[in-house]
């Protein structure tokens, strides 16, 4: 009778569905000298089973923690670096931006570089006077109107001449 | 963070091409470089003095600004002239005439600035100096060819 109790208890041991007092009576059991000889290969099996139960090493907690803190250590400078290379290239784009709204488009305006009126009028009359000239030298050579041409740059060069003496009076 | 490297590099590439508008300009301040700049204030005080055969004052009116820009230096000369051959071939400006003769070399560019402002670009390259005027306003090549041919 005892045989089968503890059969049944050894099956319901290797479910791991025993409890620590029945695992108790297994044990004195099979520690004890009435154990029939069928049984003898499964007590020798339960023994080596329940005999070392592995200590749980005093420091394990300590140990694990330790390890998770190493781990976390580890894993924060990469987040962190992370962050840091965000922040900047967000905080540059934000310069960047307000710097090229705050910026005129057509860049600083200039200073006018001609002192009085008659000094820039001048100025205007040669520029625009070589410019018109330049224009009228291209679209004539087109035309190949020879006299006409000879005779308008005739009068241009002697404006422009005046005009060289104006500025330099001007100036002064 | 792919994202953002793309952004930026966006953001920088839209910065540098507005930083690059006006590239002529910088030659303003170099030293060897004659500049004269007037601008529309100035412009609107010069009475409308006709000259002979010359008429500037309608054309004074239609004026935003004049700059001229003039160096006899010869490493200068060649900066603009690789300045002003990147504009063409980047689209900035048209080219509108080109003038040889003897030893002067003249062009002539268009920049539309759209609401009928232009700029007109007049690049003339002689043997003893490179003389560029920036004329910007509303007008149109043929105000400026009637300035000397009336």
């Amino acid at each position: 009778m005892e045989k089968d109790r503890m059969k049944q208890l050894l099956e319901k041991f290797y479910d791991g569905q025993t409890t620590e007092q029945e695992e108790r009576v297994l044990k004195e059991f099979f520690q004890g000298n009435d154990v029939p000889d069928s049984m003898l290969k499964e007590k020798e099996l339960f023994l080596q089973l329940t005999a070392h139960e592995v200590a749980v090493p005093s420091d394990l907690e300590e140990r694990l923690s330790q390890k998770i803190d190493e781990w976390d250590r580890a894993s924060r400078p990469r987040t962190f670096q992370l962050r840091w290379i965000r922040g900047i290239a967000a905080s540059v784009i934000v310069l960047l931006t307000v710097g090229s709204l705050l910026t005129p488009w057509g860049g600083p305006t200039r200073k006018d570089t001609c002192a009085t009126v008659e000094e820039a009028y001048a100025e205007a009359q040669k520029a625009l006077i070589m410019f018109s000239s330049s224009v009228n030298k291209g679209l004539d050579q087109v035309e190949v109107a020879g006299e006409k041409t000879t005779k308008t740059m005739h009068h241009v060069d002697k404006q422009l001449k005046l005009l060289d003496k104006q500025l330099q009076q001007v100036k002064k | 963070m792919k994202k953002i490297v793309l952004l930026f590099i966006v953001t920088l590439c839209s910065v540098y091409s507005f930083g690059q508008e006006s590239s002529l300009e910088k030659f303003a301040d170099m030293d060897g470089v004659k500049s004269v700049y007037i601008s529309k204030a100035m412009l609107s005080l010069m009475p409308g003095l006709e000259v002979q055969g010359v008429d500037i004052g309608s054309t004074a009116t239609k004026l935003d600004n004049i700059q001229i820009l003039s160096t006899e230096k010869s490493d200068i000369r060649e900066k603009m002239s690789k300045e002003v051959k990147t504009l063409v071939n980047k689209g900035k400006v048209e080219e509108l005439m080109r003038v040889k003769e003897d030893d002067e070399n003249v062009f002539i560019y268009m920049k539309d600035l759209g609401e009928k402002k232009s700029e007109f670009i007049l690049f003339n390259d002689d043997k003893d100096e490179l003389t560029v005027i920036i004329i910007t306003g509303t007008l149109t090549l043929n105000d400026i060819q009637k300035i000397v041919n009336d």
